[in-house]
């Protein structure tokens, strides 16, 4: 093997955020973000389900169970790494529920509640929905549309069935009421049908007046959550709705939202063929978020993440980080919560391997997305070392080994045959592009259900005129031009200045005659926006210039300034790597 | 309730199987896997101590199958129905046997047990554990 290949496989492995343009060591505490430790906390998890441990909330007459003491370990552990206690809560609370535990057990004592379990655990303030955001899809509404539509409701309109005046004496509050046909059969499902479906319709029109794709997922979890905080929340309910034991009013919930939003009554978990009951997700889910504490934007947008390992994610609106686009890496949490889920019922360590590999085939850029899970894997496996993380790098340090082998010999011989760096920079960046253009035709095709025959993403650089400053004419990200030509069911769009121009002039215009050309290539924009994220291409071009003499800074400073858009912004991890490369190449040649 | 209902609810709980579609497909996996290691006698023997409703299901189901063949029972039961971890087949399979157990009679249940293979009969034996009255307990 020549040196110069070796140096620079050893130097982009030197450290994982060498692969990346993004600054991990800044997301492990300070200002609130903190998905690194989720999945460290993952392990955490995962070694006490492997110890045997009960992970499951039953009536068990102890002070403390099992989960009491994982969601403990979890979320201080969080917390270490820069958590707020709720978010802390409301994301343990999540990985929990997917590694197995169940919502809710119980009666009158002891009544477990995940939610309330992990809220207690993380020592978290109690919260409301009418406070509680959603998650940033650019803006950010919260709970509260839901909350005022169903009080603006109870306050226009008698709901309940009856007229509780009528009560006689000392029945408020007895079993009477709640445990038999007047709460379990009458009340609580009345209640439920008429709550569910107002708060939903206003989340849906508070989303859309705020400028935000309505999230049918987050509107159904924040109107559930909202009618839990007023109807019993554990009581069980009339046969007619499911077997007296397992069907309580969370479950009616669920139901009703579901038909509410026209969400699917199944959803599916990646890879490993499970389906689930929407309904049953959205009732545990919006019961979860009810006690949990009051988490931040950052925790709701990682609950949101962590749920993510449904696979029809992007379409419901459960979490971005399953794919098809890269996201920037301090979004991603799906993989570790899959391997719990997977490990939590049933599956071997080799079967988790394989669900996680497989877990990569919907993103748009496959190996990239490989060596993306495989950065955050490494990073988290040196805070807390466990069974998540070992899984995980297993499952994708032979992907990224082969890639990285495969496009430093390349670029070797880009080298070698003559070519400049920034010819190599050029031919790299545009086999970068073809692979997004096939992976958008494909993928979009099957999320649209049309025939994307082909798109194409040209004259893709800094500078599209919107803004003056330097670093917007240097760097992608601030100010990104790109041409796009697709064609969608038979007929051609063609977008100048993408960007700049024609997605302003489509959304502000209405303009549905071109929107489907818009649809179709949308996600592949945002992917070469969000290609920073795994940087490897621009730091093995410029690692190899170092490696075959240029000084590491001007290697650096070189592709910094050549590269079009895969360096979407200022990146020092890219000075790191090839002061390593130089370092390692005088060696070698020593 | 009446027997079918009874089976499929039984099913759908214990197979957390939210869809029809799941369903059949869980009854296609293990059908299939215990018909492969019948006689042709033994399939129609034990396809007739399944109630009416229930046979066609018994006569269709197909082993077609893209993966490899098993003697691992849980293993053949996974490949069969496409299912991604042996947990998952586990649970199906645990979930048929259960609920067959529950909604047959005496005699039918004992003549269906006699036809079962023997890589087939610690699930059954263990099939009344696995009903879903036995697990409701948990919940009190």
């Amino acid at each position: 093997m020549e040196k110069e290949v070796l140096a620079v496989m050893s130097a982009v492995n030197v450290f994982p955020d060498h692969l990346t343009t993004e600054k991990l060591e800044g997301n492990l505490g300070g200002f609130g973000s903190f998905n690194v430790p989720i999945w460290a906390a993952s392990n955490i998890i995962a070694t006490e389900m492997l110890r045997g441990r009960k992970m499951k909330l039953d009536v068990s007459n102890e002070a403390l169970t099992d989960v009491d003491d994982i969601a403990r370990k979890t979320s201080l552990f969080l917390q270490r790494y820069g958590a707020d206690p709720s978010n802390s809560s409301v994301v343990t609370a999540a990985m929990l529920y997917w590694s197995g535990v169940n919502a809710s057990a119980g009666i009158p004592t002891p009544n477990r509640k995940l939610g309330g379990v992990c809220r207690i655990a993380a020592g978290a303030p109690g919260g409301r929905i009418a406070t509680l955001p959603t998650e940033k899809l650019n803006n950010k509404i919260s709970g509260y549309p839901a909350v005022s539509a169903i009080y603006e409701l109870l306050q226009k309109e008698h709901v309940a069935p009856f007229d509780p005046a009528l009560l006689p004496v000392g029945l408020a509050g007895s079993p009477v009421l709640g445990h038999s046909a007047l709460g379990e059969d009458y009340l609580f499902p009345t209640l439920c049908k008429k709550f569910v479906p107002v708060g939903i319709e206003a989340m849906l029109k508070a989303y859309r007046s705020a400028g935000i794709k309505p999230c049918r997922f987050m509107a159904a979890l924040m109107a559930v959550a909202a009618t839990l905080e007023i109807v019993h929340p554990d009581a069980y309910i009339g046969e007619e709705y499911g077997p007296f034991l397992r069907t309580r009013t969370p479950d009616l919930c669920g139901k009703i939202a579901v038909e509410a939003t026209g969400l699917p009554e199944v959803l599916h978990i990646r890879g490993t063929g499970d389906e689930v009951s929407t309904a049953k997700v959205i009732g545990d889910l919006g019961l979860i978020l009810k006690d949990c504490g009051a988490p931040t934007v950052v925790g709701m947008i990682m609950f949101n993440e962590v749920n993510a390992i449904v696979e029809e994610g992007a379409i419901v609106g459960v979490g971005r980080g399953g794919g098809p686009i890269l996201l920037p890496l301090h979004h991603w949490v799906m993989q570790p919560v899959l391997a719990l889920y997977a490990l939590g019922h049933g599956a071997s360590e080799e079967e988790t391997i394989e669900i996680i590999r497989k877990s990569t085939d919907g993103y748009f850029q496959k190996d990239d997305a490989n060596i993306a899970v495989n950065i955050l894997a490494h990073r988290a496996h040196y805070l807390c070392r466990g069974p998540i993380t070992n899984i995980l790098i297993k499952a994708t340090e032979p992907g990224k080994t082969r890639t990285l082998a495969e496009r430093i010999q390349s670029t070797y011989n880009k080298f070698k045959s003559g070519l400049s760096l920034q010819e190599a920079v050029d031919i790299v960046e545009k086999d970068h592009v073809k692979v997004t253009q096939d992976g958008v035709s494909k993928i979009m095709s099957k999320i649209l259900g049309k025939d994307v025959e082909y798109v194409k993403y040209t004259n893709i650089r800094p500078g599209a005129g919107r803004r003056k400053a330097k670093v917007a004419q240097k760097f992608f990200a601030f100010d990104g031009h790109l041409d796009v030509e697709v064609k969608v069911d038979g007929k051609v769009y063609f977008f100048d200045n993408f960007l700049a121009k024609w997605a302003p002039k489509i959304m502000l215009e209405g303009d549905t005659e071109n929107l489907p050309g818009m649809a179709a290539v949308c996600l592949g924009v945002t992917d070469l926006l969000n290609s920073g994220a795994c940087s490897a291409n621009m730091v093995i071009c410029a690692c190899m210039a170092a490696a075959l003499g240029m000084e590491p800074k001007e290697a650096a400073d070189k592709v910094a300034e050549y590269s079009n858009f895969q360096l979407s912004i200022p990146a020092q991890s890219l000075y790191d790597a090839t002061d390593y490369t130089t370092r390692i190449m005088t060696e070698l040649k020593s | 309730m009446d027997a079918k209902s009874t089976f499929h609810r039984q099913l759908d709980i214990l197979g957390q199987l939210p869809s029809a579609l799941g369903r059949e497909r869980a009854i296609n996996a293990v059908f299939a896997s215990i018909k492969l290691r019948m006689s042709v006698d033994q399939v129609k023997s034990a396809g007739a101590a399944l109630p009416d409703w229930l046979r066609p299901l018994w006569i269709q189901a197909n082993a077609a199958t893209e993966g490899p063949s098993s003697d691992d029972v849980v293993e053949l039961i996974k490949n069969i129905g496409g299912y991604g971890y042996r947990g998952a087949a586990e649970r199906i399979l645990k979930a048929v046997m259960g609920s067959l157990f529950e909604i047959l009679d005496t005699e039918p249940k004992r003549h269906f047990s006699e036809s079962l293979p023997d890589a087939f009969i610690p699930f059954w034996e263990d099939a009344h554990g696995c009903s879903l009255g036995a697990t409701m307990g948990q919940y009190l």
